[in-house]
């Protein structure tokens, strides 16, 4: 039986998503019915498919586990956790922008740059490869830690930080993100030729689609 | 408490080890490999010399001499390095095996343990298809001698990538970008470089179509198909050899090709493999060609190997309910203290025997038998948890205890 693990932080799962999965001849009847309602991981069967929709940090460790066939999650938390998964399409929804962005009413400061993200380590390799000393401080809202003045700037998906539009200044992109299709190494060589059809169906779908 | 990463393995545990390490040095010595044995401690610089950031990654002190020592942090590069200084002179080629632990920072992120037991073997003197067979091979005997069946070993090249990338015509920031995507396994980054390098058709489809490259030896054919220089179809040619070598020693069905296959370590040349068994994410073993490696060490001989990981493997038997037995069980012998004839008597035949004193409290053996292999009786007393003598030796001789 295959396990495909699909990521769900607390929201519903995207439409597009769902329609994408559907278009590659996989049966979502259950996921659909799931995607309304709010709640902890679940799995869902449909027929020799089961489906596991948990959080992000879960998802990457089951496939990194060998505990699913692939997984579904998104390029951000692949960034800031994904080491070692085998990251195989692109599938080109829920699509978002990992930026960096700087408050209008900012101070210069001749301290290091204090930079507050739910991605440190994403966070710290980006500028470390624009030869940028900073300190991350770790929050689950960037934002807020810069309202409050504990931060000077924040790193997180563009999408959260529209609360306070028109009090950043143009934010810069860190990473363009999109859903991805992941395998674990296990995977691709315990399920190769599962994962091959799989591929190709939602190539297929996503040519479709186009 | 000790340090993250690192474990305590206590009874039954410690013999089901020992049992499974005593099992695979008896395959490695069934192909001519011996055993060499290595310090703890090298210098840094030998790590170095390897020219892999894990490698070096490892924890360091400091000599009286103020020279950097580092804890090995693998094995390959300790056995290079003695073959290098030691037996340079000798006939090739040399076999090399051993089972030895090695500490690497703790990443649980990666699913690295910091403290790890590497049981490999190493063939060094030998370039051909040949030789990299038979280390596949012994792969397949140590895990099939060890219990395991459902395991599948992934064959790759780095060699074909290499040159599949070196034809491309890339700049050298791109060449070094789609290494990196390689390596990292990252299929649409690796897309997106490709797209924006202005690769022609026929380039970029071999670049996706390679990494998807995978299953049995149909599949390799495949990639013939891609072929575009005399490298990459050396690469292709070899694996066909090397397939066609161990199917012959009997484990063709355990083969699957991966063009996707890269190893984390960088000082692999050619041929990579990794094994993988259901119930563990990561390879259970992993190997390869490493032909520069031992040059790093004023020796240039090729080289082939491979190291299991027994905390890996351990996982994959308990998943296949497959452990070796600890050993025999133990006799506790209630008296024993007071009676070392006896208990000697016993010892000679080949028994397991563990002494009580006469008046050990009753109520502790449950706490002994507990254990699994440990069965009591109280000989003194003429009567045990399960009867006498002759009951207690023929428990024993039915749990495998017979000496």
């Amino acid at each position: 039986m295959r396990r495909i693990a699909v990521a769900c932080d607390g929201e519903a799962l995207p439409v597009d998503l769902l329609d994408l999965l559907a278009a590659a001849k996989l049966r979502v009847d259950g996921l659909r019915r799931w995607r309304s309602r709010e709640g902890a991981s679940l799995t869902i069967r449909e027929g020799e498919l089961e489906w596991l929709v948990a959080p992000s940090d879960d998802v990457i460790a089951a496939c990194s586990c060998g505990a699913a066939t692939a997984g579904v999650v998104g390029k951000d938390l692949l960034l800031e956790r994904g080491v070692g998964l085998c990251e195989l399409l692109d599938l080109d929804v829920a699509r978002g922008r990992l930026v960096h962005a700087v408050r209008r009413d900012a101070r210069p400061s001749s301290r290091r740059p204090r930079i507050a993200t739910c991605y440190p380590h994403a966070t710290r390799a980006w500028f470390a490869a624009r030869g940028r000393d900073v300190d991350t401080l770790a929050v689950a809202t960037p934002a807020l830690a810069v309202t409050l003045g504990i931060a000077d700037s924040a790193v997180d998906l563009e999408a959260r930080l529209t609360a306070d539009e028109g009090e950043w200044i143009v934010p810069t992109e860190v990473a363009a993100c999109s859903a991805r299709l992941v395998a674990g190494r296990q995977a691709r060589v315990l399920h190769a030729s599962e994962l091959a059809e799989l591929i190709d169906r939602l190539r297929e779908a996503q040519g479709e689609e186009a | 408490m000790i340090p993250e990463g690192m474990r305590d393995i206590p009874p039954p545990w410690s013999g089901q080890r020992r049992a499974l390490e005593e099992l695979i040095r008896r395959r490695f010595e069934a192909y001519g490999y011996d055993e060499v044995l290595t310090p703890w401690l090298e210098f840094a610089e030998t790590f170095a010399a390897a020219e892999d950031d894990t490698l070096a990654a490892g924890y360091r002190v400091w000599d009286e001499q103020g020279r950097q020592l580092l804890v090995r942090t693998d094995m390959t590069v300790p056995v290079a390095r003695l073959a290098a200084t030691r037996f340079s002179d000798e006939p090739l080629p040399l076999r090399f095996y051993y089972s030895a632990p090695c500490i690497r920072p703790w990443a649980p992120q990666r699913g690295q343990d910091g403290e790890f037991v590497q049981a490999g073997a190493e063939l060094l003197g030998l370039r051909s298809a040949a030789a990299d067979a038979e280390a596949v091979t012994l792969l397949c005997d140590v895990l099939a001698a060890s219990g395991l069946r459902d395991y599948r070993i992934a064959l790759g090249t780095v060699a074909f990538h290499r040159a599949l990338v070196d034809s491309l015509g890339l700049g050298e920031e791109d060449r070094v970008k789609v290494l990196e995507a390689l390596h990292d396994r990252d299929y649409p980054w690796l897309e997106s470089i490709a797209g924006k390098s202005h690769l022609g058709d026929a380039a970029r489809v071999a670049l996706q179509r390679s990494l998807e490259l995978s299953g049995t030896r149909d599949g390799l054919l495949q990639a013939r198909k891609l072929v575009a220089n005399a490298a990459m179809e050396e690469a292709i040619e070899r694996l066909l050899d090397v397939h066609e070598l161990v199917e012959e020693a009997g484990y063709g069905d355990v083969l699957n090709f991966d063009f996707g296959l890269f190893q984390d370590l960088s000082y692999y040349s050619d041929l990579v493999f990794e094994a993988y068994a259901p119930g563990v994410g990561l390879p259970i073993a992993s190997g390869g060609r490493y032909d520069g490696l031992p040059a790093h060490y004023d020796w240039d001989v090729p080289g082939v190997g491979f190291a299991i990981g027994l905390d890996r493997l351990e996982e994959a038997l308990e998943e296949a309910e497959a452990m070796p037995p600890s050993g025999p069980p133990v006799l506790t012998f209630v008296g024993g203290l007071e009676r070392p004839a006896k208990a000697q008597e016993l010892r000679r035949l080949g028994w397991r025997v563990a002494c009580l004193p006469e008046d050990a409290a009753t109520e502790a053996w449950p706490r002994l038998t507990r254990r699994g292999s440990v069965f009591v009786v109280e000989a003194a007393r003429g009567s045990g948890v399960s009867g006498t003598w002759r009951e207690a030796l023929k428990y024993l001789e039915q749990s495998a205890g017979r000496p």
